[in-house]
């Protein structure tokens, strides 16, 4: 498992492939902020930014074992994380 | 465990996995403005709706109240945003538009340099879909940049509601944000409901279990339709896609990633009987989760192709 982020077209074509970089890398949830992709990756205690312009990784946040679903609420990433029982909040700017 | 974000801010519900989405009380879609008169091409003598006359010209800065009774529509006064259908109808035979130009929609002055929808000479009515909040006294504000054109700005659904899985009892609950009360306590889906997405008129929940997506109609909370997705697709999370509406009403697709089926659903809506298309080529092992950013689709899978 390496886990990968696909950008799809309206068509369902595959328009490119963001490789998340480690393995079990696997994208728990995806969240658009208005700017950026974020693929929360609770095996790799990470949550990876990406840039949609350039179907790029721009940044990784360790966040810590068990981190699952997330939100954006206009300002903030908000996630729950089941590890530490715990709500993270991730500045998105 | 999982975090919401409604009316008033951000809750956190450790409850036994009901999956709680921030979600937007869905109601009759209606129409706000129309400033098309008697004597435009398009609308074969449609009357103004709401307060604004067209045609608007070059520059024009046009204020509405959304919350309370505009045109057709009754918006809570607690309302913080709106998704609509915003419409640009030209002056020129058939509705053609005669300038290019385009409309922003904000909640307030000043506006940003962006735009909402673009139109340019000839073309016809043009719409497309605009999320935007509320000012602190329930306004958005229109500005034309080229005139002159009509518009025509219909509600989807305002913000609002908390729509609640129960994984366990294969129903849905349907909680008022502002109340806190229950609306609908028993809304039976199919088999292990997992994600739940809302469109222009309609609640999309995905169903593990039994292969399908159950379509929930807000206005009956009852289930309206049963869609079905390929044998053993396992669907997982669903979101909200490209806008198709028409002039006949607003409408978004739906996307939904299949996680046994290693494919990715998209299901068209706004007619009476859904249509879906599955995709598998390029898609690789166990698509797990899934975004929209406005243009294009974002999975999250467990291995590339």
């Amino acid at each position: 498992m390496t886990g990968a982020v696909l950008r799809m077209g309206e068509d369902g074509a595959v328009l490119a492939t963001i490789n998340l970089g480690s393995p079990f890398a696997v994208p728990l949830d995806l969240v658009y902020d208005g700017s950026y992709i974020w693929a929360i990756s609770p095996l790799v205690e990470t949550t990876t930014r990406i840039d949609p312009i350039g179907n790029a990784i721009s940044g990784n946040i360790d966040t810590g074992l068990g981190l699952g679903s997330g939100i954006f609420d206009g300002t903030s990433l908000w996630a729950s994380n089941s590890g530490s029982d715990q709500v993270q909040r991730l500045r998105t700017s | 465990m999982a975090v919401i974000a409604g009316v008033g801010g951000v809750a956190m519900s450790g409850a036994t996995n009901p999956q709680l989405v921030p979600s937007e009380t869905l109601i009759t879609p209606c129409r706000l403005i129309d400033t098309r008169g008697p004597s435009d091409p398009v609308g074969g003598g449609v009357s103004q709706i709401g307060p604004v006359a067209g045609p608007l010209g070059s520059g024009s800065n046009t204020a509405v109240q959304v919350t309370g009774s505009t045109g057709n529509c009754r918006i809570p006064a607690d309302a913080t945003g709106v998704v609509m259908n915003v419409t640009v109808v030209g002056t020129g035979l058939s509705g053609s538009v005669r300038v290019n130009g385009f409309v922003t929609v904000v909640p307030a002055n000043p506006a940003p340099n962006a735009s909402n929808l673009n139109y340019s000479v000839g073309s016809g009515p043009t719409p497309n879909s605009v999320t935007v909040a509320l000012s602190s006294t329930g306004q958005v504000r229109f500005l034309v940049s080229n005139g002159p054109v009509n518009l025509i700005a219909d509600i989807a659904y305002g913000f609002n509601s908390i729509w609640a899985l129960c994984t366990g009892t294969n129903r849905v609950i349907r909680v008022n944000a502002t109340t806190n009360a229950i609306e609908a306590s028993n809304i039976s889906v199919g088999t292990s409901p997992n994600a739940v997405a809302v469109n222009a008129n309609s609640v999309y929940v995905t169903n593990t279990g039994s292969n399908n997506v159950s379509r929930i109609s807000p206005t009956t909370n009852t289930v309206a339709e049963t869609i079905p997705l390929p044998a053993g697709a396992g669907p997982g999370e669903i979101t909200r896609g490209a806008d198709n509406s028409s002039l006949f009403g607003p409408s978004r697709d739906m996307w939904v990633v299949n996680g046994s089926g290693d494919s990715v659903s998209r299901i068209t809506t706004g007619n009476a009987t859904s249509a879906v298309t599955t995709f598998t080529a390029g898609i690789g092992t166990a698509p797990s989760s899934i975004t929209f950013d406005g243009r294009n689709v974002w999975v999250g899978v467990t291995d590339a192709p």
